[in-house]
């Protein structure tokens, strides 16, 4: 095992300003070394390249949100023909864009982003236009479909998380007014939804290992994931605490799934593949179900004492969160030395 | 290969919404007039934002205790007066329709039966147009499909707001 730990040869050590501080700190490396080498790593005009995108992402959400605001108060004198030829041609105009550009670039990729987006801007005016306002499951369900299959062939993470968060959209309303659960069954829909997110993490993290797709291996879509599917899970285990006497079977049953889940991704990002991000957003996750484990008990015991309640409550915020954050230090030092 | 598969898709997909537009509209122009008295819901100001909540007077009148209480949708059937407003005749039990009636999808809810749309929208300003609605201007195509296409006063004269230019 040890000589495994040394047999990284130099070029596999990642290089950032940490690494070279630390050279520099023993007095390995001269200052002008260390001002060489940070310069190299993050080049002087790099804000310039940063306030450049930023300049760039806010002139395009002006652009669109001054359209969306021109169709928003000349409504009722736009004919419906024009409105929904004028989209069509605006979903038109992106995918020949997307061609001309190609998928495998940038700009190719945004153009299919925003075509896909357009077609939801259509099933909204569609459904204003022809009054199917009621069921609006039935127009992310459409959106969710039409977007498929271009999501498929995008090969852009930014377009599956769109999509992503339309189906789960979807899911939501389908279920209140199609589904029409009663009210035992009604909080399974963290059931499906845990499942749907957890599901797009697993593969997520499965084609990555498999290096199957190069552009799935941004760290972001890890960490968006892991946080929407935690944020999922801990709902009902907090709805469970909260009321225990209240929860339906679907409470429960949602509530163990989540606390399986929190368990699962506990194991992954500690052991199998080690991310501090997600690990953390875990253990914060878990500080928060701890908490309200507390809370309920000091609610129960104190319910007449406030001032004690509120006393008690905040030490054992302040002990949980502490240790947490010693337990998480602790392991990131212990990351670190596994990996170099 | 995968741009291909782009395009195929994109075919698709504006084919399907346009077609779903000339579905609508072949209703719209060829369907058979139809108005849903509209219940009073309390408070009469339900108008938020740029859209208005509906309820029908069919809701209220049809017996929701027929139905069996796991029932959680199914049609009605309906039949219009002289003046083109339909009245509640029975629920429908797969029966055939005699000449004249019509069948009404509808979803029941806590115990009140409810039908669809259940909402108008409208441009942003022109509530007060509406506020005086009475009735749901509904058209029914052969097969059952129907589409709200606006709403009537008490006259039974759909409600036409005129847009100064």
């Amino acid at each position: 095992m040890d000589t495994e730990k040394h047999s990284y040869t130099l070029e596999q050590i990642p290089a950032n300003r940490g690494l070279v501080e630390e050279l520099y700190s023993h007095g390995k490396i001269t200052r002008e070394a260390r001002e060489y080498a940070l310069n190299l790593l993050y080049p002087h005009n790099q804000w310039g390249l940063w306030i450049s995108r930023l300049l760039l992402t806010i002139g395009a959400a002006l652009m669109l949100s001054g359209v969306v605001y021109l169709f928003a108060f000349n409504w009722a004198k736009i004919t419906p023909a024009m409105k929904l030829s004028s989209i069509q041609f605006g979903i038109i105009g992106c995918l020949i864009g997307a061609y001309f550009f190609s998928l495998q670039r940038i700009t190719g990729q945004v153009l299919l982003l925003s075509g896909s987006v357009l077609v939801g801007v259509f099933m909204a005016v569609f459904g204003q236009i022809y009054q199917t306002g009621a069921d609006a499951y039935q127009l992310f369900m459409m959106w969710s479909l039409f977007a498929l299959g271009w999501t498929l062939v995008s090969n852009f993470a930014v377009q599956w998380i769109f999509w992503l968060v339309i189906t789960n959209i979807f899911i939501v309303l389908w279920w209140e007014q199609s589904a029409l659960p009663t009210k035992e069954m009604k909080s399974m829909i963290f059931t499906y939804m845990a499942i749907l997110n957890g599901s797009a993490l697993a593969l997520r993290e499965y084609f990555t290992l498999e290096k199957a797709y190069e552009w799935l291996e941004a760290r972001w879509t890890r960490v968006v994931l892991t946080i929407a599917t935690l944020l999922i899970m801990l709902i009902p285990i907090v709805m469970w605490i909260g009321e225990p006497g209240r929860a339906t079977k679907s409470v429960m049953l949602s509530g163990v799934v989540g606390l399986i889940g929190h368990g699962a991704a506990y194991y992954f990002y500690r052991y199998k593949l080690p991310d501090m991000w997600s690990l953390a957003a875990t253990v914060l996750s878990g500080c928060i179900i701890v908490e309200s484990v507390g809370f309920k008990i000091f609610y129960e015991m104190f319910r007449r004492t406030h001032s004690i309640m509120f006393l008690l409550m905040g030490l054992m915020t302040l002990g949980v969160f502490t240790y947490a954050i010693i337990y998480l230090r602790k392991t990131a030092k212990e990351m670190v030395a596994e990996h170099v | 290969m995968r741009t291909k598969i782009m395009i195929a898709l994109s075919v698709l997909v504006l084919a399907t919404m346009n077609y779903s537009i000339y579905e609508k509209e072949q209703i719209k122009q060829h369907g058979e007039t139809l108005l849903l008295e509209l219940a009073p819901v309390d408070p009469r100001s339900l108008i938020q934002g740029d859209y208005m909540r509906l309820r029908y007077a069919i809701d209220r009148n049809a017996p929701a205790k027929e139905l069996a209480s796991h029932q959680k949708r199914g049609y009605m059937v309906i039949r219009s007066d002289e003046n083109k407003v339909a009245k509640f005749v029975r629920f429908h039990q797969e029966e055939d329709l005699a000449a004249g009636e019509k069948l009404l999808h509808f979803h029941k809810k806590y115990s009140r039966v409810q039908i669809v749309p259940d909402s108008f929208f409208f441009q942003e300003g022109h509530a007060k147009h509406y506020s005086n609605a009475k009735y749901g201007v509904f058209k029914f195509d052969a097969s059952g499909k129907h589409l709200l296409v606006g709403l009537a006063d008490e006259n039974r004269k759909t409600i036409i707001v005129e847009t100064e230019i």
